[in-house]
């Protein structure tokens, strides 16, 4: 597949990025800091080894979550480099305690803006993207671990609950995987 | 409700105070921080925090691999990466660390601080000597790199320096290339210790991994009878072309009671174990993993020594200069009762370069020591007599030796703490272990 991740230079982007990576996906690395994804990139490539017949080498580009007018230039990039979109995996987010976020009204409201508005923007771009090249996956990681009200994690902004509308998620102990399919 | 203050523990599951914060950024988490922390494998307190400063770095997530060269075997990889990783990875490609310890949920920078040796010791020498370079943060904040062109006191320093140089942030290192992913395996037991070391002194010529399972228990002609474990690479020709499936981990489902490791348990253990293992060599193809690293398959196989948890006393005699040592040590051991499942014997080869590294040539002994009133005390004893020998002990395994102890055994500690205060000059760096140990009013050992 020719997939493109949004985030996964840490946490569970990184550990789903890797399994791809090893399963022989083409990979298009999306994110804010370029020496990180360069790196991430690197870790990948080297992980994946040679694979006769795909393309080896994940590549990156810079695509930050605050800065929504550079999402259609970031997605149509990556779609470039690989010569197509199959899968585009948002795992990007800001994170914040709760007792940061009680503290803090503007970081509050720049949590919420990175995690809602521009998480369902970038969405929207990608979504189009994904038609035009007639259909595809988008998946969107969210958290419930706020949800559960367990200090210091933040409970006044559980993490995009609800997208995208066709979410068909499972929730699991720690995490709810909100997949939405258009193809 | 009152809030349980956090504890951490090594492998041997006695806990101090304490706390592990993760991150993917280890520089970021190691600053300020007096300690870096790998898997937790070490048995004892090198990996917990030293009195005052309950936080120490976790490196686990810390684990990029940011280079490889398939022509040189090279390797740079960020500290966190572990071994059962590297092996998953670079094995299928033909390529395999030199040196490997029992079990490979080991990290990289724990590799470097430990110093680790495996079963190839008498042939390709300690992890240490397959290290190129290290990146690695100090106790003052900076970031240098140091290899044996660059810094090299520090490098060699921080090899077997336990993590107490500085935070190790990134390893070079050079993996040797293997004729296929299957090992050759041939063992045969011996009824005593004497042929058990001649054994073990003639398959060092012919085999690149040695090691034998010994029993500690049977005192008289039977001391030190045990099983010798001869193994290499099996040629391409010898072996099915696919590496052999990975192995489901099975958890250790209780912590077993007291009475599971009465004398009796252990001698009619070692003795069946004994019994069944063939009296003339027998070949068999094992997998990499059943070969190296046969307890890994069991998760927590440390809840077997119960609630109390347990220690390892690991040590090497010089039985070229002193022969007999290793026989002086097994009989202090059955006079003492101190009663353990499986010990390990193995020779080792030349010295390496690491400062305050344990390998030295000789003979290693390695015994699990369940946690009982009078453990502290056994390992003093072990200690006196190690010391007189001029053996080492192994700070890895060790939970329970004094800061008195310590000095009688390691006649290097002066030049490796000149050689840390020269790196970290105001002390920011620290573990519970070099409390310890190099502290020589002693605190003690804080493992309750």
């Amino acid at each position: 597949m020719k997939i493109v991740l949004l985030g996964a230079t840490k946490g569970m982007g990184r550990a789903l990025a890797r399994r791809l990576a090893e399963r022989g996906d083409a990979l298009f690395l999306l994110g804010r800091d370029p020496s990180e994804l360069a790196a991430a990139a690197r870790d990948l490539t080297t992980r994946r080894g040679p694979q006769p017949g795909s393309v080896s080498e994940v590549r990156h580009g810079r695509c930050d979550l605050e800065a929504p007018d550079g999402f259609g230039a970031a997605l149509d990039g990556a779609s470039a480099a690989l010569g197509g979109l199959d899968a585009v995996i948002v795992t990007a987010g800001l994170f914040a305690t709760q007792d940061r976020l009680e503290a803090d009204a503007a970081l509050r409201r720049r949590l919420l803006e990175v995690d809602f508005v521009r998480t369902v923007e970038f969405c929207e771009a990608a979504r189009e993207r994904l038609l035009a090249g007639g259909g595809g996956t988008l998946c969107v990681f969210g958290s419930v671990a706020g949800d559960r009200g367990r200090k210091p994690v933040c409970s006044t902004a559980p993490p995009r609950p609800g997208w995208p509308p066709t979410s068909r998620g499972s929730t699991t102990a720690s995490t709810r995987r909100d997949c939405g399919s258009s193809r | 409700m009152a809030s349980v203050p956090p504890q951490l523990s090594g492998w041997g599951r006695l806990p101090v105070p304490g706390r592990e914060i993760r991150s993917e950024d280890l520089a970021s988490v190691a600053r300020g921080r007096p300690l870096t922390r790998g898997l937790g494998r070490s048995y004892g307190d090198a990996s917990l925090p030293p009195a005052g400063a309950p936080e120490v770095a976790g490196s686990a997530l810390a684990d990029r691999v940011l280079a490889f060269d398939s022509a040189t075997g090279v390797l740079r990889a960020e500290a966190g990466l572990a071994l059962r990783e590297i092996l998953r990875l670079f094995l299928p490609r033909g390529f395999w660390p030199p040196a490997s310890p029992g079990t490979a949920f080991v990290t990289l920078g724990g590799m470097v601080a430990a110093d680790v040796h495996g079963k190839s010791h008498h042939r390709d020498g300690s992890f240490g000597r397959h290290v190129r370079a290290l990146r690695m943060l100090l106790g003052d904040g900076r970031i240098v790199d140091c290899s044996r062109a660059t810094h090299p006191d520090l490098f060699r320093a921080t090899l077997g320096g336990m993590g107490l140089t500085g935070h190790i942030l990134e390893v070079e290192l050079t993996l040797q290339r293997v004729p296929s992913p299957w090992i050759v395996e041939e063992r045969r037991r011996y009824d005593g210790l004497d042929s058990l070391l001649a054994a073990l002194r003639a398959a060092a010529a012919d085999w690149p991994y040695t090691v034998a399972w010994i029993d500690t228990l049977t005192p008289g002609k039977a001391l030190g009878r045990g099983i010798l474990f001869a193994g290499r690479w099996a040629e391409a020709g010898e072996a099915p072309l696919f590496p052999p499936p990975a192995r489901p981990r099975r958890r250790f489902p209780i912590d077993l009671p007291e009475w599971c490791l009465s004398p009796f348990v252990v001698r009619l253990f070692n003795a069946v174990l004994f019994g069944t293992a063939p009296a003339q060599a027998k070949r068999r193809l094992l997998s990499p993993e059943q070969f190296f690293y046969p307890l890994d398959v069991i998760e927590d196989w440390n809840r077997m020594y119960g609630r109390r948890g347990f220690t390892q006393y690991q040590c090497v005699l010089p039985e070229g200069e002193r022969p007999g040592a290793t026989r002086r040590l097994l009989e202090l051991m059955i006079e003492l009762g101190g009663a353990s499942f499986l010990s390990v014997l193995k020779d080792l080869g030349a010295e390496g370069e690491g400062l305050l590294s344990f390998p030295r040539p000789g003979v290693t002994v390695a015994v699990d020591l369940p946690i009982r009133p009078g453990t502290a005390a056994l390992v003093a004893r072990l200690n006196a007599l190690v010391a007189a020998e001029g053996g080492r002990i192994y700070l890895a395994k060790d939970a329970l030796s004094t800061a008195a102890d310590f000095a009688r055994l390691e006649p290097r500690l002066p030049a490796f703490l000149a050689e840390r205060a020269r790196w970290d000059p105001e002390g920011r760096l620290g573990s519970a272990l070099s409390d310890r140990l190099f502290v020589p009013s002693g605190r003690g050992s804080r493992l309750s």
